[in-house]
């Protein structure tokens, strides 16, 4: 190793100290004892913080090293050139195990996790666990009225195939709606799936149940809400959080940037994405249209029924109120009555 | 549906705006409904509490046994 590639490697262990010190210290607000992970397995540097949720569960949330490095100063050399030897290089894992271990300090340190996340050969496992609760935890809460309308758009056959033997055994009351769940194949994404899995996250929903799109990359994840005639875009960073089960529009997981490269797949860039979204949000009312307005309507009927209901019940229940209270202001002057007489 | 049965985005928009506001308001209502009932309920309380302390005699007869 030359003497400059000496203080260049000097130089990244020290930026990369300090951005994953930055990333916990930022954690710490949002979870208590959060616990850092880096998951080198398919030769990135992905970090995510594991930590407890209020429920005791744990949940792994997916942060960005590379915003610390490259977004936030386009131009830095060393940023990229660490990246790059980050890709490139098995040598520079140990140093960066190292540095996660030092990190994730004293009793907080979880070994056998990140062993588990550092050593294991097949992502799938753990994918599919992950993935699994992903859907109980989110598009399982969904309103049994709205899943209907919930697409899942998946990144390659590994993934659908993977929903279509999931979602089966999770009772979504398919057996009422058996054509509820419509799978499309949009992109092809060979490389790292962990990708898309880690950046799908429970999230607490911001507009309430405005249609909107996720689209995800590695970059980062971008939401995309339907108002009326367009999508306005929202970005959210590693942090902000949408509660799927508020979910009406359409989950669109998009390839990451760095696979550009790759002839095999079509990578949009966020205007793309925009129109892509909006063409096949679109579309997709358009095909379901008819089906659409019919159990809309029908249920407005249901509601209509059961609001009529819950009227006349309220005038009972008035009705008799006023009943008990006469009774009881009859009952307050016999009492007072035999007071005078007394 | 539209009447020409086309695909019109503003009156799906329309509909589904429609049930939410319903899904809401029914709510509203089952609120409203078990607030009264549990109010009746207490009255019918005092009420039944009231006539016992006030004719006891009565209950003493309905209650003996032989």
């Amino acid at each position: 190793m030359s003497a400059r590639d000496k203080q260049l490697e000097q130089q990244f262990i020290q930026r990369l100290e300090k951005a994953l010190a930055a990333l916990l210290s930022r954690e710490a607000q949002y979870h208590p004892s959060p616990f850092l992970l880096v998951d080198l397995r398919d030769g990135y540097c992905d970090c995510s913080i594991l930590f407890q949720a209020a429920d005791n569960s744990w949940q792994r949330q997916a942060v960005y090293v590379k915003s610390v490095f490259v977004d936030e100063n386009p131009d830095d050399y060393l940023g990229k050139f660490a990246l790059t030897l980050v890709r490139r290089s098995s040598r520079w894992r140990p140093a960066l195990r190292n540095v996660a271990e030092r990190y994730a300090d004293g009793d907080r340190l979880l070994p056998p996790v990140l062993d588990r996340v550092l050593e294991l050969p097949n992502p799938l496992p753990m994918a599919q666990e992950y993935l699994q609760n992903f859907i109980s935890r989110s598009i399982g809460e969904i309103d049994s009225h709205y899943y209907e309308r919930v697409v899942l758009l998946v990144n390659n056959d590994q993934q659908r195939q993977l929903l279509e033997e999931l979602i089966p055994l999770l009772d979504f009351g398919r057996a009422a709606h058996p054509d509820a769940w419509t799978y499309h194949s949009v992109l092809t994404m060979p490389e790292s799936p962990s990708i898309a899995y880690a950046a799908i996250q429970p999230l607490d929903l911001i507009n309430g149940y405005q249609p909107q799109y996720l689209v995800i990359g590695d970059l980062g994840a971008k939401q995309y809400i339907w108002s009326d005639t367009q999508f306005s875009e929202r970005k959210l960073t590693p942090t902000s959080r949408i509660d799927l089960s508020d979910f009406t529009g359409m989950l669109y997981v998009t390839a990451d940037a760095r696979l550009k490269s790759n002839g095999r797949i079509r990578v949009l860039n966020s205007e793309e994405a925009r129109s892509e979204a909006t063409a096949r949000y679109i579309l997709y009312q358009m095909y379901r249209y008819p089906l659409l307005i019919e159990e809309l309507t029908h249920r407005k009927l249901e509601l209509d029924q059961a609001l009529a209901e819950l009227q006349r019940e309220i005038e009972r229940q008035a009705k008799l109120h006023t009943r008990l209270r006469k009774i009881i202001n009859l009952m307050n002057r016999v009492n007072l009555f035999e007071l005078v007489e007394q | 549906m539209s009447e020409t049965g086309k695909f019109d985005p503003i009156e799906l928009r329309r509909l589904q705006n429609e049930v939410r506001e319903q899904e809401e308001n029914l709510r509203k209502l089952q609120i409203q409904v078990g607030r009264l009932k549990e109010q009746n309920e207490r009255y019918f309380r005092y009420l039944l509490a009231a006539y016992h302390q006030r004719w006891p005699k009565l209950r003493i007869v309905d209650d003996e046994r032989p």
